[in-house]
């Protein structure tokens, strides 16, 4: 909630209520809502006299002219004000406060009063007034000037737009303070209470000569402006070598590697402030690479011996407080593939250079990435942390890592600002910030957000989809029918990917698979996985009436709407689209109920998706398939697709017969197979009837009355007596619907009878290639059915390798069992498991043929 | 600082008794989190409350931007407080970033402490190879950003996402203190703790832990939990409550007191 302008107003001195005054005008004439910091800026810097100004004036980078900085300062200042949006309309006479101005105000309210000297004045305040207004308990504390903007140079906002200008809002609140000593700036700024005024303002142009304070390039504040180096951990590394025992630091941790690196540079280049006073002039010596290659056995002790002499001579020639002897990364101990007896020469000889003879002037230093390393070289050596005079010390800031963990490190940003300062002398309107602006629909617009990965791969793959010859091909080989469909839906796609807008396809006619098996394989495509296959069944099929062949397709999908789930399908809709752009698959879509039908002709208008919470989402970049059933035209084929669909996963068996009129001669249980073959045929005859009786149903989980009554005329359930305005109602949409997409793609009827002649071609020629010579061959329609389904899932060139492989393989086994003649029958049968042992899988083309 | 920090970071004792137990807050909140938790504790116990050195309620002038650069510094107040209070054994309870500093207090002074109680606590929250920390660089970015962009605006929104469960009360309890942090101090901070990787140290921890973890925990995932019991040094044992949400002191104190009292060396 924003504060009324003269609420604040009464928190100000007179003279900070003048600069408020000034900013509510500022922001009034931009027809801003509320009063900022940012208005605040503006108008502290147009005062006359501007104590900001002049503050800014004696900080300013002295790689660019007063001017010119000055006038970055403006742009990027303008440039942010900009940004917030404005109406003129609802414009306000005294835009009220905003929250983090007066946030601002009350900070400083609070650091006003801690001041010690005005402690005293505000209790006597206080005291005062509760003598005369025993109500009034707090007494309003009036913030000055100075005060204030102090505070508002901490809003974020703020810094970043003196930033961009190349002025550190650290540095512009030390100015502050300056001239007016009211209070002791060590006090207050404690970040740079270390820096040695009066050194000029601490810049990246007038630093890049100073390795010392850049430091590592590790992270530093990014509008603070302090270069909090990585002095800090190499203090303590110091720390612990000014002890008398335990000196010689072991740096553990993730980066510990790094971070001995880092100090031993910096000893190295002999940095001021790392080290304790007692440690200046220190010496480094490294055998890191001495010990590799001796631990590796590349060389003998000799280089290693050299080196070990070369510290004692360095000891005796030099007058400083002695040298570090760094051994590196202790993985290399533990690793190491030459045998304990050079390790032990080498764990020993290290010792003896901490130990006696030098006189407590010889440190050792070395890193391990884990504690696991040091602990494998404590059970070789159990003696090794005194032996060496061990100290360990945790090192878990990732900051020392040298390639800077964070991308924006300090390097970076103001490299960024200073560019911007250049761009800004040249192409005032062409800020890199201004990249930034978002404007409020893009946040839920899929494809705008250029950071998601998904827009980048969209890109990639917008190659493929511009070659229509590649799409096909690709659509094709996963598809491998309706060539005609294939090629109109290619054509279209490629017309439409031009530009960021969707794609609406509606496929009419029969291959319910087919359908999918294109809506499954352009996810794939066009956004890399088929998890962007976002599918839902507007017929809400009851979970009772799917099919094994359903289950299966089902399960390859990762995105489908359930009855189950909380919410609509508008709902689910709304929350997929709005994650990423995807492949939205609306399967029987005339059947789509009243509420759904409007949301998606609204979709196709206008791009946009009401949930039916009101949530709403833009859409772009999306791919739309309708699906609608047609009829069965009551066809004479000997198998249909609503057949096949409903086909079971059946164990297949093979059984040989002879063609004779007499009865069967079997060898195994000859009873059971007449008595199975009947079963059989009375098992498909039962089913078949039990699938026309469960043509209609009635969804029980749905509320029958109020569901009515709340979408009009929904329609949830298939049943026969759905009236004939719904249906008339559905059809008329559907009609309008279809005018308005991209395209209607018709597909073929399946001929599952040729594809069947296939089958039955594929599977006799395997058995005459294991039996020798042509012998006859049954099929049972259920089996048949089986493998046509298999085909439409799975494509037939699977099928083919299976009967190649599986089938021949059964056949190949029955010729060795039994004895097979030119009068033998051979059949394929569906077997149920009599035996428990063999179980039922759920494979529609089954691992391995029975045989009984 | 130096006698004034006992003032400077609020320490309070409160309760009577002989065990000492410490309570220490994390990220986004101040020793007001622990409140609640409180009442379960004085009666037998001398507890030991303090204010890390970035929370709301400490002064930000205390706050020293070159010498908060990594969880040492954190550690160094508290060990310095402890000592100051001639507490010579305690047990130290910590929550989220408090948890890595008890960890890290541990390792350089590990008489000090009968166990530590680990709460929300995370060795790293960046995913590396073969470790599952929860963030990605890029998420962390921009979830800096978003800090930086408008700090109300996301510290509206980041805490009911810690909070996870549906608890008003402690939704707006954890926004207050979240939002009494000084913006700039708070993203310090945040990218100190993010910085931070304990992973090859834990093996240093010899006292034994209790690690108390959520069921559902947007900074923390579970297997972080396992992580730290596979890795840690010391005897230590998981807790596992429930529950939702980052801040369990907040959201569901009486079964965070129980599970503490579990917890406690008897």
């Amino acid at each position: 909630m924003p504060t009324p302008v003269y609420a604040a107003r009464q928190c100000l001195t007179q003279e900070a209520a003048t600069v408020l005054d000034e900013a509510v005008a500022v922001a009034r004439r931009r027809g801003h809502a509320q009063t900022t910091s940012l208005h605040m800026v503006s108008s502290l810097l147009s005062l006359p006299n501007s104590t900001l100004r002049e503050a800014c004036t004696r900080t300013r980078n002295s790689a660019y002219s007063t001017r010119v900085q000055f006038k970055a300062l403006e742009l990027s200042l303008s440039v942010s004000l900009d940004r917030i949006p404005s109406s003129q309309a609802n414009r306000v006479d005294e835009p009220p406060v905003a929250n983090s101005l007066m946030a601002a105000i009350k900070r400083s309210q609070a650091s006003q009063r801690r001041q010690p000297e005005n402690f005293t004045f505000y209790q006597q305040q206080q005291q005062q007034q509760q003598q005369q207004n025993s109500s009034s308990s707090i007494p309003i504390v009036k913030v000055e000037l100075q005060n204030l903007v102090l505070s508002i140079l901490d809003d974020p906002l703020v810094s970043r737009v003196f930033g961009e200008a190349g002025f550190r809002s650290c540095d512009i609140k030390m100015a502050t303070l300056m001239p007016g000593k009211s209070f002791h700036p060590s006090r207050f700024l404690g970040c740079t209470s270390r820096y040695k005024r009066p050194s000029p303002p601490v810049f990246l142009c007038n630093l890049t000569n100073n390795d010392s304070l850049i430091g590592g390039k590790g992270f530093s504040f990014p509008f603070m402006g302090c270069f909090a180096g990585d002095n800090e951990g190499s203090r303590r590394i110091g720390e612990v070598m000014m002890k008398a025992k335990k000196r010689c630091p072991l740096l553990l941790g993730v980066s510990a590697a790094d971070a001995l690196r880092n100090f031993l540079e910096s000893v190295r280049a002999k940095t001021r402030f790392v080290l304790p006073e007692g440690l200046n002039g220190l010496g480094v010596v490294c055998v890191k690479d001495e010990i590799l290659m001796y631990l590796s056995g590349d060389s003998d002790e000799g280089p290693l011996k050299s080196r070990f002499r070369e510290v004692g001579e360095m000891l005796e020639n030099r007058t400083g407080p002695g040298i570090v002897v760094s051994f590196g990364d202790l993985s290399a101990f533990s690793d190491a593939g030459a045998g304990d007896d050079r390790l032990r020469f080498l764990v020993r000889n290290l010792a003896k250079l901490v130990e006696d003879d030098h006189g407590g002037k010889v440190w050792l230093i070395g890193a391990a990435a884990a504690y696991e390393v040091y602990a494998k070289i404590m059970n070789k050596f159990p003696t090794i942390e005194k032996d060496w005079d061990l100290e360990i010390l945790p090192v878990t800031s990732l900051q020392f890592s040298a390639g800077g963990s964070f991308p924006r490190s300090s390097l970076s940003t103001d490299l960024q600002h200073s560019s911007l300062l250049n761009g800004l002398l040249s192409k005032p309107t062409e800020t890199p910030s201004a990249g930034r602006i978002k404007s409020p629909t893009s946040i839920t617009s899929v494809t705008t957000d250029q950071s998601s990965p998904f827009s980048f791969s969209y890109r990639e793959n917008l190659m493929n989809v511009k070659d229509p010859k590649l799409l096909y091909k690709a659509l094709f080989e996963t598809v491998g029918r309706q060539e005609e469909a294939l090629s109109a839906v290619v054509e279209e796609m490629s017309q439409c990917r031009t530009n960021e807008r969707n794609t609406w396809i509606n496929f009419r006619g029969p291959d319910r698979f087919g359908k999918r098996k294109i809506g499954l394989a352009l996810a794939e495509i066009l956004y890399r996985s088929e998890e962007s296959l976002v599918y839902v069944d507007l017929s809400f099929q009851d979970e009772m009436m799917t099919t094994h062949a359903d289950n299966l397709f089902n399960s390859k999908l990762s995105n489908k709407y359930e009855l189950t789930m909380r919410g609509t399908v508008l709902d689910y809709l709304v929350e997929k689209l709005s994650k990423r752009a995807c492949v939205v698959f609306l399967e029987n879509i005339d059947k789509a109920d009243l509420v759904v039908q409007n949301s998606l002709s609204q979709a196709v208008k206008t791009g946009r998706f009401t949930g039916f919470c009101g949530r709403e989402v833009k859409v772009s970049n999306c791919v739309f398939l309708g699906t609608t059933k047609s009829n069965s035209d009551g066809s004479s084929a000997k198998y249909t697709e609503e057949d096949v669909l409903r086909a079971k996963a059946n164990s297949i068996r093979i059984l040989i017969r002879f063609d004779l009129n007499e009865d069967p001669i079997i060898e195994s249980d000859g009873l059971f197979c007449m008595n199975k073959r009947k079963l059989l045929r009375e098992n498909t005859d039962q089913t078949k009837r039990s699938y026309k009786t469960s043509k209609s149903y009635l969804d029980l989980n749905l509320p029958a009355e109020e569901g009515r009554e709340l979408l009009c005329a929904a329609e949830y359930s298939n049943s026969d007596s759905s009236s004939d305005i719904n249906a008339a109602r559905s059809s008329s949409w559907l009609e309008d619907y279809e005018a308005q997409i991209d395209r209607t793609v018709n597909f073929k009827q399946l001929d599952l009878d040729k594809l069947s002649e296939n089958i039955y071609k594929g599977v006799s020629e395997c058995l005459k290639n294991a039996v020798g010579f042509e012998c006859s061959l049954e099929i049972e329609r259920d089996i048949m059915q089986q493998i046509l389904l298999a085909a439409c899932l799975y494509g037939d060139k699977k099928v083919e390798g299976w009967i190649k492989n599986v089938v021949s393989e059964g056949f190949v086994e029955a010729v060795g069992k039994y004895s097979i003649d030119a009068r033998s029958v051979v059949k394929l049968v569906s077997y149920e498991g009599f035996s428990p042992v063999e179980k039922f899988d759920g494979l529609l083309l089954p691992e391995r043929i029975v045989l009984k | 600082m130096g006698h004034s920090l006992l003032d400077a970071l609020n320490v309070r004792v409160v309760g009577s008794g002989e065990k000492i137990l410490v309570l220490a807050h994390g990220f986004g909140t101040d020793q007001s989190a622990w409140q609640r938790i409180l009442p379960y504790f004085i009666r037998d116990h001398r507890v030991v409350l303090y204010d890390l050195v970035c929370a709301g309620s400490v002064n930000p002038d205390y706050f020293d931007f070159r010498r908060y650069t990594t969880l040492d510094a954190y550690v160094d107040d508290l060990l310095y407080i402890l000592d100051a209070l001639r507490i010579d054994r305690c047990t130290y309870v910590g929550h989220s970033v408090s948890a890595t500093i008890g960890i890290l207090a541990s390792i350089r002074r590990p008489e000090l402490f009968t166990k530590l109680i680990l709460i929300g606590a995370s060795p790293r929250f960046l995913n590396d190879k073969n470790y599952h920390g929860g963030f990605e660089q890029a998420e962390i970015e921009k979830f800096f950003s978003a800090m930086e962009e408008n700090y109300k605006a996301w510290a509206s929104g980041f805490a009911p996402l810690a909070v996870g469960a549906d608890v008003p009360d402690a939704v707006r309890e954890f926004s207050r203190t979240l939002f009494n942090m000084r913006p700039d101090i708070s993203l310090f901070v945040s990218r100190t703790v993010f910085n931070s990787d304990l992973r090859g140290v834990l093996g240093l921890v010899k006292v034994p832990c209790s690690i108390i973890q959520t069921a559902k925990d947007v900074s923390v995932p579970a297997s972080v939990a396992v992580y730290l019991k596979n890795h840690l040094g010391g005897r230590s044992t998981i807790h596992m409550l429930n529950i939702e949400g980052h801040l369990p002191h907040l959201s569901a104190p009486n079964l965070l007191a129980i599970e503490l009292r579990r917890a406690l060396p008897r």
